[in-house]
């Protein structure tokens, strides 16, 4: 037996326990060290290693208070309030139910309880106290019913005068009395052989003088020279701590800036509320696309419009889109409302920052990113979060052409989708031609898509007088993030539980 | 995205030879479509990710890419060489040109149409009505059996309470009007008439009324059933280009089925005619080395010329040794510019035959100024034992108030889908008490903060900001313990901080600031009132802190 295993409430109650003691939780009532709570436990616990005998079980009768009992410990008898009344003056019974907050039953008891043993009698119809001296019996009954506040009263206990007074307002399981009789089995324990064993090991083994906690004051006082430390139970599973730590996504993200970083891309911001102007007429997105029905955006309520269109570019974009401008092209062959483009949205996708970037006359060569959430109008479950992450950006580059698509998709499949095998298909987006989609393979899932690029439509880039191609990207990072922090609902992303957060493995 | 089912021996019948399903999947690509098959019921379905490109939304469509793809060789349409039919004509008057100016029709013979035809064509119908042609809105189409129609056909606008006809799926005849109130239809599609004193309408020259564009068909005259042998297909619309465009694709979609088209006129006021379907052609020049330098490829004409063939396209040489001049069909009108043959051309030769490259110059990378702090504090946070957290920006405006009252006016959406989405946060903090009410069986205290994306209302726009919020919450939680975090914050980040007492509907009165950094204004501090709390049932101590703008901490 090592008795460093044990739970230092076990130690404790078998240094407390005489030779061949007899026990009961109740025998620790007055204990200061062990509470009859704790001494509970210790005999659960004993009894699963089977270390005691029951030496008797014996039914004790208690009184407990009843509801009404509790109240009055609270707030003092109806007794001492009558008497108290009419100790100041005799009063009439009208006059005693008006200065208490007592219903009649309780003052006519306590009247009828005072008259009939002499302490008060009536002299024209006012209630005069005998003897200005409290009776004894309230007394008496105030003390049972304090120490009935701390813990049930074993009736053997109590001396003959006081069981009178208890049993003068205790019912057997009745209402309307102070005090409750209860019976109650209470078992007796004694320490086997085995138990006894065990406590003789604990007296001996003598940890009284090992040092518990290393102490400032014991290094202080230099008192652990010379002396033992105690013995850890250091097997044993610690609780975890609360700790502090980055959101799994938020962490996931910090990778993916990383990387992209390290490839030369330097990082966009832009609004979370953007004008359609930014949003899809730079991006040539036609203003009748189904994405621009009020069915598949977001339209902000107040402000509605945006203030803040160059009306330079603007025109430029808006003969795009009629005729095609300088760009060369057909153009959409249909009249530009320059209202329209005002209108606020939620931004719908990322390439909205990289349409800002390029009206900025962006450096040459440049590289850019952004992580921006973005709103599409869908309903949430499973698959679909109210706003989500894309990431996406530009690369804009004297000689870049179709193969240099196919060459970042294929870095960004390796470096931050950790896939091995990658292929190419035709894609469509409005604003690029050529558009590829990159499709990777997941262990699991087989092809799954990564994203997509494309080279930016003249109609843009000659609008905004950018003189080379630019190259535009995209990848679903939502979904990567599923498959790095291993998780199936997307809501979980932004999970609200406070466990998982703390739980949650570390993804590299 | 349009989706597409398709019988699969019909697409192989189109395609002139079957194939594993594998193979089938691979060729989709070509037509930026996923394919799907299931086995049980002999139908695949595809989902079009090119919005651009209506031709492709049919069973006919996919096949046609398809067969001109295995067969290098541009599909031809010897219809629109034919003269239009000479006395089936159809008259446009005056009346209706302010309403939906623009009819076509052309007729078919075919054999007897089968069960699956019918479906298809009914598919290919709504496809290019509800998808392209904006729920019937620019474009709608109606199909009828040709031998009950006596021409010409008349197209004009009445009044809708001056005509009555049977529709289609009903027993009686209604008015107009009636049909817009009660017809399943008429309720569906009444919005884009609405308002109308005067509505279109189809009429024969016998007087039979063949339909109620773009509502319904009559029941009499314009029921297509199985085994009809001669059809008419009509569209209507606002614009021309989208009439002219889905005739020519149903035009081609019945011939690819063994149908034999016959052109039809249309006479318009003012003596103008158009014949449908159009023969018009595009010719577009594509330059070799144009190509080559926006595909970083090598291709010689041979190559080019090799895929245009197998896009569908017929070209000749042009005047210049290295330019071809390419006949662009008017069911391309997706193709705007160059680049689009160019794509074309890529798609032909495959995408995985080309060899990837990095971009090659130097640039140098780096975050943007706002991430940067936001890092500094989201690192100095968790170091002061604070757990992340990433809330959603679309929130529910009743939360931000019900937490922050008038402190809180945050920019609404006026179409939102449900109240639980409604507007954007101007505040962290409703976010994280939210957070907190699901939480009360975790281990506490709970330690918490969000860094993250807030849209303020400023003059006449709107702001983005970087804001961050922090909050304790645990049975000795007090005021003192948060103040003594936000100090060591700005301590760390040398930034001098003041609170002035201030009150707050959300914070107990007396225990609450308003925090200033470098003395200015910058958000708030304090102990969250148990009214709020109880709101949310929140059982435990709370207090926050909001910093608005995470610059004023490195200002």
């Amino acid at each position: 037996m090592d008795i460093n295993t044990l739970h230092p409430l076990e130690t404790k109650f078998l240094r407390s326990l005489s030779d061949n003691q007899v026990f009961s939780p109740e025998s620790f009532m007055e204990n200061k060290d062990l509470t009859p709570e704790n001494v509970r436990g210790v005999i659960g616990w004993f009894k699963a290693k089977n270390w005691l005998n029951v030496v008797e079980e014996q039914t004790v009768v208690k009184a407990e208070l009843t509801e009404e009992g509790k109240i009055y410990a609270k707030k003092g008898l109806p007794l001492r309030d009558v008497w108290n009344i009419l100790s100041s003056k005799p009063s009439t019974i009208i006059e005693i139910i008006n200065k208490t907050d007592l219903n009649q039953q309780e003052i006519g008891k306590a009247v009828g309880f005072l008259k009939k043993n002499g302490f008060m009698e009536e002299r024209d119809g006012l209630l005069c106290l005998v003897n200005l001296q409290i009776p004894e019996y309230i007394e008496t009954l105030e003390n049972l019913v304090s120490e009935g506040t701390k813990h049930d009263i074993i009736l053997s206990s109590l001396t003959e005068k006081d069981t009178a007074v208890l049993d003068d307002n205790a019912k057997k399981r009745g209402s309307g009395s102070i005090f409750r009789i209860k019976e109650q089995k209470q078992v007796k324990y004694r320490l086997n052989e085995d138990g006894e064993s065990v406590r003789k090991i604990v007296l001996s083994s003598d940890t009284k003088d090992q040092i518990g906690n290393l102490t400032p004051e014991i290094l202080r006082e230099k008192s652990w020279e010379g002396r033992k430390f105690r013995k850890f139970g250091i097997s044993l599973k610690p609780k975890s701590k609360p700790l502090g730590r980055l959101h799994p996504y938020g962490r996931f993200l910090d990778t993916v800036r990383k990387e992209l970083i390290s490839m030369g891309f330097e990082e966009m911001k832009g609004p979370i509320v953007e004008s359609e102007f930014y949003n899809m007429d730079v991006l040539f997105m036609p203003q009748h696309h189904s994405a621009r029905d009020i069915h598949d955006i977001y339209l902000v309520k107040d402000p509605s419009k945006a203030s803040d269109i160059p009306s330079a570019i603007l025109s430029k974009i808006a003969s795009a889109h009629r005729d095609g401008g300088r760009s060369g092209s057909r153009g959409w062959g249909y009249d530009f409302d320059t209202e329209k483009t005002q209108r606020l949205v939620l931004r719908s996708q990322g390439t909205a920052i990289s349409a800002r970037t390029m009206t900025k006359k962006p450096p040459i060569p440049g590289k850019f990113f952004a992580i921006a959430r973005c709103f599409r109008y869908d309903s949430v479950d499973a698959t679909h979060a109210p706003d989500f992450f894309q990431i996406e950006g530009i690369v804009l580059e004297e000689n870049i052409n179709f193969r240099h698509l196919l060459g970042l998709l294929s870095t960004f499949a390796e470096k931050l989708a950790h896939a091995e095998e990658i292929k190419f298909v035709p894609g469509y987006f409005p604003f690029t031609e050529p558009s590829v989609e990159a499709m990777i393979k997941h262990p699991q899932l087989g092809w799954i898509e990564l994203g997509g690029a494309g080279i930016f439509r003249p109609e843009i880039t000659v609008s905004l007088d950018i003189p080379c191609p630019v190259i535009a990207w995209g990848l679903g990072l939502d979904r990567m993030a599923m498959n790095a922090l291993k998780i199936n609902d997307i809501r979980e992303l932004f999970t609200q539980d406070i466990e998982k957060i703390r739980s949650s493995k570390v993804v590299i | 995205m349009p989706k597409v089912t398709a019988d699969i021996q019909t697409l192989f019948s189109l395609i002139g030879k079957p194939m594993s399903i594998e193979k089938l999947k691979e060729l989709c690509w070509l037509a930026k479509a996923e394919l799907n098959d299931n086995p049980q019921t002999g139908e695949v379905t595809l989902e079009l990710s090119d919005t651009n490109r209506p031709d492709l939304w049919s069973v006919e469509g996919i096949s046609r890419l398809v067969q001109q793809f295995i067969s290098a060789k541009p599909k031809e349409y010897s219809y629109l060489s034919d003269p239009p039919h000479q006395g089936n004509i159809i008259i446009a008057e005056e009346n209706v040109s302010s309403i939906r100016p623009y009819i076509g029709m052309f007729l078919c013979r075919i054999d007897p149409v089968t069960d699956r035809l019918l479906k298809d064509m009914i598919q290919t119908q709504e496809k290019l009505a509800e998808n392209f042609g904006k729920k019937r809105k620019t474009v709608s189409i109606g199909i009828y059996p040709a031998s009950e129609i006596n021409f010409p056909v008349i197209y004009r606008a009445v009044k809708p309470c001056d005509v009555s006809f049977i529709p289609l799926d009903f027993e009686e005849k209604m008015t107009l009007e009636e049909i817009l109130s009660v017809h399943p239809k008429g309720k569906e599609y009444s919005w884009i008439l609405e308002k109308r004193k005067s509505v279109p309408l189809m009429i024969d020259n016998k007087g039979e009324i063949l339909s109620f564009p773009p509502i319904i068909n009559s029941r009499k005259t314009g029921e297509v059933k199985i085994g009809d042998t001669y059809l008419a297909v009509e569209a209507t619309g606002t614009d021309l280009s989208a009439v002219q465009l889905v005739l020519s694709i149903f035009a081609m979609n019945l011939s690819d089925r063994g149908g034999k088209i016959t052109r039809m006129k249309t006479l318009y006021p003012d003596n103008q005619e158009f014949i449908f379907p159009t023969d018009e052609v595009e010719e577009l020049s594509t330059y070799i080395p144009g190509v080559n330098k926006l595909l970083g490829s090598e291709f010689g004409i041979e190559k080019i010329s090799s895929c245009l063939r197998k896009m569908g396209f017929k070209y000749k040489k042009g005047t210049f040794d290295n330019e071809l001049i390419v006949s662009v069909p008017f069911y391309r009108r997706d193709i705007m510019h160059e680049v689009d043959l160019i794509e074309d051309i890529a798609i032909a030769s495959d995408y995985n035959d080309f060899q990837p490259l990095m971009p090659e110059s130097y640039t140098h990378g780096g975050l943007s100024q706002v991430q940067e702090k936001s890092d500094v504090i989201r690192q100095v946070s968790i170091g002061l034992g604070f757990l992340e957290y990433m809330g959603n920006i679309l929130t529910s405006f009743d939360l931000m108030k019900n937490c922050a009252g008038d402190n809180s006016d945050p920019v609404e959406i006026s179409n939102p889908m449900t109240s639980l989405f409604s507007c954007l946060r101007d505040l962290l903090f409703p976010g994280l008490l939210c957070m907190e009410s699901k939480n009360s069986k975790s281990l506490y205290p709970h330690l918490v903060f969000e860094a993250g994306e807030t849209v303020k209302k400023a003059s006449l726009s709107t702001e983005t900001l970087t804001s961050v919020a922090y909050m304790i919450a645990g049975p000795e939680t007090t005021f003192s313990e948060l103040h003594s975090v936000l100090q060591t914050l700005c301590d760390m980040l040398s930034v001098e901080l003041t609170l002035v007492e201030r009150d707050y509907c959300f914070f107990i009165s007396g225990r609450s600031a308003e925090i200033f950094l470098k003395g200015a204004p910058a958000g708030f501090i304090g102990e969250i009132h148990p009214v709020i709390l109880d709101k949310l049932g929140i059982r435990m101590p709370t207090v926050i802190c909001e910093i608005f703008d995470l610059n004023l901490f490195f200002n």
